[in-house]
Parts: structure tokens; sequence; C-alpha cells
């Protein structure tokens, strides 16, 4: 790396002496190159730091103005030595901005690094849509792809129909051009099959999540990518309306993966399109367990009480009822609360604040503080795993690391000019990216609330169905019209399932981690 | 000793695991989360589970140690051998094979040394070879420090050997047990096992007969093969 920056530097340098001449005086001219020339030794001596120093005095001084898009890439090529790769790019965004052909290119590409490494989407999307993939070298261009794809992808929602259309092919595009050897392969080949799903290409979806499923061949079953390929194809074929594939994808989604969970909870939505109600029961049972107690599914319980409705299992669907009104309906109360005390013209950095000390206290395992919080433990749990929070914290992080690099350089570095600004221009990065990511927060919120009001409203729907097929069982038992109640397990002797290789346990109100997935429904329709 | 009390603390430890896990799920019950309380009501729901360690048409092999813990003279240490075969995963059949080895408690030092009794009467039991008759009933499962659940078998076995002893002779001998094998993974197990074997000898010199009750606990580590099938 050291040697890598030495011949970047001397080559800028040499660039500049052989450059024609724009200087008033000689004087001028010769006491640049010896500052520049002493800047560039002390880089070459590995002196970052005093490298860095007199880069920025040099670019202070008002008669080299004309040379500040060199002074600047150097500049920003030490601060990435530094590991300061925030401060950097703002030296690489003004040089862009300057215009100067010789160094435009060369600070694109570093821009672009640098942006990756990040993963900012402020500076991917200003990256991205100035850069030209075949300018970069070879080994960098998956990168260039993937993330101008990203750019793309990300851009398309919300758009006019033709817009987007136009923008998620451009995406699929550059998706495309991933090699399959690039460590971006995985991502590039998911969001391509996303894509081509949202432009309702069923078959090249499903083409795709193959490929990225057959590249992943060698690794474990529980590879995340394999993982979210299989249950990409779940989401393809449910989107097709196929139900049977559907539901066939989503059982093979591993149980000991993350995306398990997901899977379960999108496949009983599926057995339930597909009339399959004591399939998609027996899922509810392991879904509403204790163990996902801190999951965000309020509509999974709608969708069960509706299931109850259909076949008519009124005493079942209250319960479950009760459960979304001592749940959900206090916690739609809780952020109605949280939010009303913030106030709209509030600070959103409290929306933040209050999420870190969730997870402040998950990170103690301290359960009563994760109660405590001001959003409920669920909700809050729902919008940090959400892919644009991640993504912002992430990056939040990274900007705290490297205020504290700089905070660790030594005094005289720290009081210099070159010092103050690196402290100042990341405080101010800091504060502007957590003010932004309480924004994003306060819509999730606003979202979940939006969505809680809904469901609250479907309860109450419910409820009245219920009090009516109540009265309708009552008249149909009273004329002699009631079905026998029982389960249709009734004739099976429990030896049966243990000699075919299974336990057997009757369920009496007690979750076993090892149960879950494996809970089976079989009560009969009471109805109909 | 120490054996005895490792013994002693493992069947402790098999109870207190049941305790505590019936503890366990009353904790659970009494966990101030509504969606639990309202949940346990549910009705018509079981659990069919895949069983963690299939035995049915596996053979499982044992090696461990015992300790016979009623003999009041002498410390029987063995190295226990038994070789199994399940028919189904409530029966199956096991080859028993158990070396003793003996040393003298203080007292019959005491009774040899100070009172000149001859100890060399007393009846020993140098081996045991016989074949069981397994039924597992009953299975089960623990929790351990709400982290870990541990599947557990627990069988009867009856079954018939030859006990050679220290008079020189092999006594045939009727041989009860019971145990737990608690599935570590599924080719893996801790078993440990209880056995009650009684079988008759006569004393060459006093021409008497009488009968013998050896009470053995045997602690080991099975191992299941072939690898287990899945339908």
């Amino acid at each position: 790396m050291q040697q890598w920056i030495s011949i970047l530097l001397t080559v800028v340098f040499l660039g500049s002496t052989i450059r024609p001449s724009v200087a008033s005086s000689e004087d001028r001219r010769n006491s640049y190159k010896e500052r520049l020339n002493s800047a560039l030794q002390m880089a070459k001596d590995e002196k970052y730091a005093e490298a860095s120093r007199a880069l920025y005095q040099i670019l202070r001084d008002p008669r080299l103005r004309d040379k500040s898009a060199q002074i600047r890439y150097m500049l920003g090529l030490v601060l990435i030595e530094m590991k300061m790769n925030q401060v950097a790019s703002y030296q690489f965004v003004d040089v862009i901005k300057s215009g100067d052909r010789k160094y435009v290119q060369n600070s694109l590409e570093r821009l672009s690094m640098i942006a990756d490494d990040l993963n900012n989407d402020t500076l991917l999307n200003y990256a991205m849509k100035k850069v030209k993939v075949e300018d970069f070298p070879s080994n960098k261009r998956d990168m260039v792809n993937f993330r101008v794809g990203e750019t793309y992808l990300l851009s398309s929602s919300g758009d006019n129909s033709k817009e987007k259309v136009s923008k998620l092919k451009s995406a699929i595009a550059n998706f495309r051009r991933v090699p399959s050897g690039s460590t971006y392969f995985p991502k590039a080949k998911y969001l391509q099959a996303s894509g081509l799903a949202e432009l309702g290409d069923t078959s090249g979806a499903l083409e795709a999540f193959d490929e990225l499923i057959d590249s992943r061949s060698e690794f474990a079953p529980t590879d995340v990518n394999r993982t979210a390929a299989i249950l990409g194809k779940a989401r393809v074929f449910y989107q097709a309306k196929k139900w049977g594939e559907s539901v066939e994808y989503y059982r093979r989604v591993p149980k000991d993966t993350e995306l398990w969970h997901d899977a379960l909870f999108e496949l009983s939505w599926a057995l339930f399109r597909s009339g399959k109600f004591r399939s998609a029961l027996s899922l509810f049972n392991s879904l509403h367990s204790t163990y996902y107690d801190d999951f965000y599914i309020p509509e999974s319980l709608i969708l069960r009480a509706i299931v109850y409705l259909y076949i008519c299992k009124y005493d079942e669907m209250e319960k479950v009822l009760n459960i979304f009104d001592s749940t959900y309906a206090n916690q739609l109360k809780r952020v109605n609360l949280f939010m009303s005390e913030t106030g709209k013209g509030s600070d959103h950095r409290v929306y933040l604040e209050a999420i870190e000390k969730i997870m402040a206290a998950e990170k103690k395992s301290n359960q009563s503080e994760k109660v405590k919080g001001a959003i409920p433990y669920n909700i809050a749990r729902y919008v940090i795993k959400e892919g644009d929070f991640s993504r912002s914290y992430v990056y939040l992080q990274k900007l705290i690391e490297e205020l504290k690099r700089v905070e660790s350089q030594d005094s005289s570095w720290q009081n210099s000019t070159v010092g103050r600004y690196a402290k100042k221009a990341l405080q101010l990065r800091i504060k502007n990216t957590r003010l932004h990511i309480g924004s994003m927060i306060r819509n999730h919120l606003i979202e979940v609330r939006g969505e809680l009001r809904d469901l609250e409203e479907q309860v109450g729907f419910l409820r009245y169905e219920m009090v009516n097929g109540r009265k309708n069982l009552v008249k149909r038992k009273i004329l002699g019209k009631g079905l026998e109640e029982g389960r249709i397990d009734d004739h099976t002797d429990r030896s049966f399932y243990v000699q075919n290789g299974y336990e057997y346990w009757p369920f009496q109100g007690e979750y076993w981690l090892d149960e879950i997935g494996n809970h089976h429904y079989v009560g009969k329709r009471s109805c109909d | 000793m120490r054996v005895i009390v490792g013994l002693f603390v493992l069947l402790i430890i098999a109870c207190v695991s049941q305790v505590a896990t019936a503890a366990d799920r009353s904790n659970k019950r009494n966990e101030p989360i509504s969606t639990q309380l309202l949940l346990e009501e549910f009705k018509d729901v079981i659990v069919i589970q895949r069983r963690f360690l299939p035995k049915t048409n596996r053979f499982e092999l044992l090696a461990g140690g015992g300790y016979v813990i009623n003999d009041p003279f002498f410390h029987d240490l063995g190295l226990s051998l038994r070789f199994g075969y399940y028919f189904t995963e409530f029966l199956g059949i096991e080859l028993i094979g158990v070396l003793w080895g003996t040393m003298d408690r203080q007292v019959t030092t005491d009774l040899r040394e100070k009172k000149q009794i001859a100890t060399e009467t007393a009846v020993v039991p140098l081996s045991y070879y016989g074949l069981d008759f397994k039924w597992s009933p009953f299975y089960g499962k623990i929790a351990y420090d709400d982290q870990t659940i541990v599947p557990f078998d627990f069988y009867f076995s009856a079954g018939f050997g030859s006990t050679p002893t220290s008079l020189g002779d092999s006594a045939p001998t009727a041989h009860l047990g019971t145990g737990q094998i608690f599935a570590m993974s599924k080719w893996l197990a801790l078993r440990w096992d209880l056995s009650w074997n009684i079988f008759r000898t006569t004393s060459k010199e006093e021409k008497t007969t009488g009968t013998q009750n050896n009470l053995f606990v045997t602690v080991g580590t099975s191992f299941f093969f072939p690898e287990a099938e899945y339908r």
C-alpha cells in the first residue's frame, strides 16, 4: 500500500512539473514545487499526518487556487492512508466539482472505492451517476457494475411506471455484468432476480435465483445467499399465484437460518391462499409462540383469526383477537404516546436515541430495559432490521470510528488546520447522519402506526363476524345441523408416529424450542 | 468411592433435571407475557417431530465402566461392553460383557489381618456374559439451563447369562436392568444402566448353596450405526 501511494504521488507530482506553467512568477512556482516536493517526501516516508498538514497548508494558499485540484487529490490519497475515508471523500468531491479533467477520473475512481467501503447511499449515488465502468481498472469493474445497478434499483422506487421500468432494466443490465467469481456476485444476482420479479418476468427471475442457488452448491445448506435465493423463488411463485410451488420452496428454507421465520410467516399466507387452513393453523402455533414475542408480526394474528373464522372455531378466534388487543393495540398506544411526546418539529435524533437505548439493553441482555424502552421492543427490532436503517447505522458507526481515529492523532495534528477541519467535518457529518437516521425511524414508526390502526379496525370487523358466526352456529346446533366435534387424529394410535421415526407430544400450552415448526393443528371444521 | 459418588450425582442430576423441566414449564407459564398465558389455551394442537436419535434397524455399541453397589466386602470395578440391535424404536436385543476387577474393602482387610478370618470363600464375580431383550416404552427430553434440550429414552431390559466367579465355576445368571440413553447427537449418546444379576453359587468347602445378588451401575458412551435414515 505504501509503495502504491508513493508511486501514485510521484506520478501526480511529475505530472505537475511537466505541465505548462501558469504561475505568475518564478518565485511562486519554485516555492510551490518545493512545498509540494516536501509533502511528497513526507508521504513517501509514510509520515502521512505531516504530509496532510503540509498539503492542507498549500491548499489554503490563495495564490495556488489553480493547483487546488492536484493538491486536493494528493491530500485525499494521504487521508485514505490515514484511514480517514469520509474526510478524503470531500477532497475527491471537490476535485470532481472543479472539473479539472486531469484529476476528475482518478478522483471518481477513489471516491467510488470510498463510497463502496462506507456503504453510504448519498456518496454512492453521487459517484455512481458520474462513473463510466470502462474507465475503471478491470478488477474493480464488478464493484462498479454492482453499485451502479444498486443505485438504479434504489432510485426506481416511487417513480412513475415508464421511468421505473427503464431504471429497473438498467439496474438488471448492470447486475448481469457482475461476473460469477466476484464477491459481489451473490448480491448482484439476488437483486437482478428481484428486479426481474418486479418487472413481472417470472421465468427470468426464477432463472436468476437458480443461477444463484447453483453457484452456492459447494456451501453449507444454511448458506445465507442460497437460503435467500430459495426464499426468493418461493416469493416469485407466490407472486405468480402458483401456491403449490411457492409452498414447496418456502418449506425448503432450512429451519436453522435467520430467514426461516420470514419463510414461516409467508408460508402461512401461501397455505391460506391455497385453502390449506389446517396447515396454515399448524404454522401459526409456532409463529405465535413465546420464542417469537420479539417479532413484529401483527398481520399474522389477523390471518390466524380469519382462518379460525373460516372453519367456525370462534373460541379460538377470540383468543387470537385478545392476543392482538393485549399486544399490538397496547403497542400502538405506546407508539402514539412516544410520537406525540416527541412532537412534530422536534429534533429527530430523539428517535435514534430511543432505538440506541434499546440496542444497548439488547447488547447487555437486559430484558427489563428492553421492555421499558420508549418504543415497544418488537417494533424497535423491526425498525433495526430494516435495510435503510441498518445501512445508515453502519455508516454512522464508521464515521464515529473515523472521528476516534482523528482524536487519537497527536495533539499537534489535532490542533493543526487540517486536524480541526477533519474533526469539524466529521462532527457535522455525524450530526446530520443522526438526524437523517432519526427521520428514517420516524417514517418507519408512522408506517407502523398506520398499519396497526388499519389492523385494529379489522379486528373490530372480525369481532362482529365472530359474534354473528357464533349466533348462527347455535342456531344450527338447535336445528340439529351442527357438525360433529372432534380431531382428525382421534383414531390414530400414538405409537404409529413413534414407529415411523417421529415423537408425539400433546400440546398443553408449553413451548419447547425444538418443537417450533412441528406443531400440527388437528381440529375439524365446525361448520360447512 | 468416587465412582459411587459420581454415579449417585448422575442419578440425582437425572432426577433433578426432570423436576427442573417441570419447573421450567411452570416458570414459562408464570412469565408475565400475555401471549403465553393466552396461547396455552389453544386447543387441537399436537407436536409431531422427528426423533433426534432414531434407533430402528440400528446397532448400538456401549463402552463404559461399572461398579457393584451392594458388595460389602469388595470394591468391584468393571469394564463393560454392550452390543445391541433395535428391531423397532421400542424393542431390541443386546449382548453384554462385563469384566470385574476386585479390591478389598477395609473391612475385608481387617477381618483377614486382625481377626484371621479367611475371606477367600466369599463369592466374587469375575465377569458376566449375557443376552438381554430391551424394551423402551418411554421417551422424553430435558432442558438444561434453558439452553440445551436433550432427548432421552428410558428402557427396561431382561435376560440371561453366565457369571464366572472366584469359586471357579460359572453360575447361570438372570439379569434385570433399567436405564436411560441421553442423545448427544444422531449417533452419540450417554447412557446409564442399573443392573441386577441374580445367580446361585455353591461353596466347595462348606458345600452350601446361596443366592447372590449383584446390583451394579454402568455409565458409558453409546455409538449408534449405521447412519440414521429419515423417512
